[in-house]
């Protein structure tokens, strides 16, 4: 075997123990925020019914938290988006929200609402399904890695998942999941020819996100 | 050109997309299948895509496979539908009509339907 076929044959373990690191990482701190974000909701809950200014300091916090899950599920999501964003990143994105629009209320003050510990449980429920489907993902991504693996690394899978980032949430899924696809097939070809797509894609997102604003209420839906 | 409710806008390479799907107007293809049909850079078709989605010209349904046994990702079929086969015909017909009118007007002008 020549030299430069193990050095390449090297390139390429070293960015695949890159790649299994940074998916190793994500999933490590999806977990643990999602499992502080249960922490801060239940202080959150306990702070309602005695200070609600310190409440809202604590949702606020919560939403932070949230947030900082979501962009280790974002990684997720870029990695293996074929099966995992249509089903984790609604009740995540959908506790944020809630989480965030709360501790905005609160902070404004005011005499309290009654839906207040609605909310809580709202917020309660979609983190709970939140981690179930974590657990789910994990178990099928365990499954799945060997056999279907998207083949796409590094930058590449950046650019795509920017890409996707940048269009509607509703849309993400199913584009995510279009852009792997294709990405995938690249593969076969060469990693320069995935780069080129993936710049491409990521210059027509804008494009693709206008189109997709005034298709909203045809496309949302069909995952 | 002005984009109404019957005709998507034209571009050069939404014609390119349309031609490669009357080829054959029952074919189901994906997206980097269609830009090789259409001679167009991979990753590019997308925009196109979704606007002829909203026109009601194109299906699109994702690929039934177990993406295990496959050992690939599903895909993203896209398929003309019959109201979409006869628009896009017209369409491109109203293109090259138009387009040959500038070119009789202007005759040192060059290129086609934009």
């Amino acid at each position: 075997m020549s030299s430069r076929i193990a050095l390449a044959q090297l390139f390429v373990k070293v960015v695949k123990d890159e790649d299994e690191r940074t998916l190793n990482n994500a999933f490590g701190i999806a977990t643990q925020e999602l499992e502080r974000a249960f922490g801060e909701m239940e202080i959150v809950a306990r702070a309602l019914q005695s200070d609600r200014e310190l409440a809202s300091t604590y949702a606020r916090d919560l939403a932070d938290t949230l947030s900082g899950a979501m962009k280790s599920i974002d990684v997720l999501t870029a990695y293996f988006g074929v099966y995992s964003s249509g089903i984790l990143t609604p009740n995540i994105f959908s506790a944020f929200t809630r989480a965030e629009t709360f501790a905005e209320r609160l902070a404004r003050g005011g005499p309290p609402s009654r839906y207040e510990h609605e909310v809580v449980d709202a917020v309660r429920f979609s983190l709970e399904r939140g981690r179930l489907d974590l657990a789910s993902i994990s178990f099928r991504l365990t499954l799945a890695r060997d056999s279907t693996r998207p083949l796409v690394y590094g930058l590449t899978w950046r650019l795509a998942s920017l890409a996707a980032r940048l269009l509607p949430p509703s849309d993400r899924p199913r584009y995510a999941e279009e852009f792997q696809s294709e990405l995938h097939e690249l593969a076969q070809i060469s990693g320069r020819a995935q780069l080129t797509y993936a710049a491409r894609l990521l210059a027509r997102a804008i494009p693709l996100r206008h189109e997709l604003h005034r298709t909203a209420h045809k496309v949302a839906g069909e995952q | 050109m002005r984009e109404s409710q019957e005709f998507p806008r034209l571009t050069a390479a939404t014609v390119a997309v349309l031609r490669a799907l009357l080829e054959e107007p029952t074919r189901e293809v994906y997206g980097l299948q269609l830009c090789a049909m259409a001679a167009l850079p991979t990753g590019t078709v997308h925009p196109i895509l979704a606007r002829l989605e909203k026109m009601e010209w194109l299906t699109s349904e994702w690929e039934q496979i177990d993406a295990r046994a496959e050992g690939r990702p599903r895909r993203r079929y896209y398929k003309l539908s019959e109201r979409g086969a006869t628009r896009a015909r017209a369409a491109i017909e109203r293109a090259e009509t138009q387009s040959a009118e500038l070119r009789a007007r202007h005759p040192g002008l060059a290129g086609g339907a934009a």
